[in-house]
């Protein structure tokens, strides 16, 4: 990610930013906000809530940029600032309860393939919704984000093995409910 | 203990799928280049959010006034459930999420004329302007366009009673309760926000702000600027918050 031939690294573009250049954090953000806004939106389940993760995100990236030390890889400590802010979010949630989608999603009437499959996914997230806050986010960084499970640990500050066992409980999880929908040709 | 490949590749399959990258939200580069340059914060209508006082009664919201001072009235309780629903609503409507208000006003301390100028201009919708004979004739006062100002100038409810969405018959905005500026930019606010989301899955269409709308994922939203415009595209209106 970032960084192709003749193009300035995310690691230069940080650096310029701390000097107070506008552009060169423009161009940050616009490489990286899909992908910090899915990870959010992941890891929380909801758009608005992702939203405000990413704007967050960026702007204590930027705040803190005097802080940022050029050998760290950019991306490690961009989705450090993400993880910890989702982990905050689903803390602050704890107190709440929640309501589950499907009032919102059973009432629809016309099908065709694309909107059976489209519904079905929807199931399947919401199935994964209901894994701990540590295995979402650790989901969402491998599969959104492509890390490696090192950048995972050294982002989460917890080992490979747990990273890993996170990885396996959440596959479970996915596989069970594929197994539910029919999805996987029987067991 | 060793499982088969096949459900193996099914499952990373199914995980790049789930996890595919979304785009986000078009505003948030701006909102965050608006947050960091110069020290400038987000539009005008988001930052009012945080000043704005409500007070209400168990039948409804009664006042709504700037923290800061003029316009504010006694009565009402600005620590009540309604009054706190309304502040939410009104957050969510300075935001940009939000076209439309459940929660109720009680407009019951004002004289006979002024409430309905108010339940008139009410039914102005989101996006729209009319002018003050409009309303004056809709009251069937045609020559009252004056007491119509006048009464609108006294919104105690202003922004859930949408006298910003009445202006001068000249094309010039007019006056305003919370300043001339602020009715300019709650317009621009309508303006750049369409009323109504569609779900692509369930082909439902709500207003923006309805609890359904709330919960529409990112993937699946359709912003529509008219009913008519989702009808033809096949979406029903919703049955809670009933699009018009």
């Amino acid at each position: 990610m970032g960084g192709g031939v003749g193009q300035v690294t995310d690691e230069g573009l940080m650096i310029r930013a701390r000097r107070g250049d506008g552009e060169a954090f423009a161009l940050l953000v616009r490489r990286h906000q899909d992908r910090v806004y899915t990870v959010a939106l992941r890891s929380l389940g909801d758009r608005a809530a992702a939203e405000d993760v990413a704007q967050q995100a960026f702007l204590r990236a930027f705040e803190r940029c005097g802080a940022y030390d050029r050998r760290w890889r950019f991306t490690t400590w961009l989705y450090r600032i993400v993880a910890n802010l989702c982990i905050d979010e689903h803390r602050r949630r704890a107190r709440w309860r929640y309501v589950p989608m499907d009032a919102a999603i059973q009432w629809g009437a016309s099908r065709d393939d694309a909107l059976e499959a489209r519904e079905a996914a929807d199931r399947l997230r919401r199935g994964l919704d209901g894994l701990s806050p540590d295995v979402r986010i650790v989901l969402a960084l491998r599969y959104v984000s492509e890390m490696s499970y090192a950048d995972i640990a050294a982002i989460r500050g917890i080992s490979i093995e747990t990273v890993k066992s996170h990885l396996r409980r959440g596959k479970a999880r996915l596989r069970a409910l594929l197994a539910d929908a029919g999805m996987e040709g029987g067991r | 203990m060793k499982r088969k490949p096949g459900r193996e590749a099914a499952t990373e399959r199914a995980l790049r799928e789930l996890y595919a990258v979304t785009p986000a939200p078009s505003g948030l580069l701006s909102r965050l280049l608006g947050q960091l340059g110069s020290g400038a914060t987000a539009p005008e209508t988001e930052s009012l959010a945080d000043r704005i006082n409500i007070r209400a009664t168990r039948r409804g919201i009664v006042g709504l006034a700037l923290a800061s001072g003029r316009g504010q009235r006694a009565g009402g309780d600005p620590a009540s459930p309604v009054a706190a629903k309304g502040a939410r609503e009104v957050r969510e409507y300075l935001c940009g999420r939000r076209a439309f208000f459940t929660v109720p006003w009680d407009l019951a301390a004002l004289a006979p004329f002024a409430r309905r100028v108010l339940e008139v201009t009410a039914q102005i919708p989101y996006g729209e302007v009319r002018t003050y004979r409009w309303v004056a004739e809709r009251l069937g006062a045609p020559a009252a366009v004056r007491a119509v100002g006048n009464a609108l100038a006294r919104n105690p409810v202003p922004i859930l009673i949408p006298c910003h969405r009445v202006v001068r018959s000249d094309g010039a905005v007019g006056g305003y309760a919370l300043g001339a500026g602020r009715k300019q930019a709650l317009l621009g606010l309508e303006a750049r926000t369409p009323p109504l989301v569609g779900c692509a899955t369930t082909r439902s269409v709500c207003r923006r702000g309805c609890a359904y709308e709330q919960r529409i994922r990112e993937e699946n939203r359709i912003h529509m600027a008219s009913l008519r415009a989702a009808r033809q595209l096949g979406y029903r209106p919703c049955t809670d918050c009933r699009p018009r």
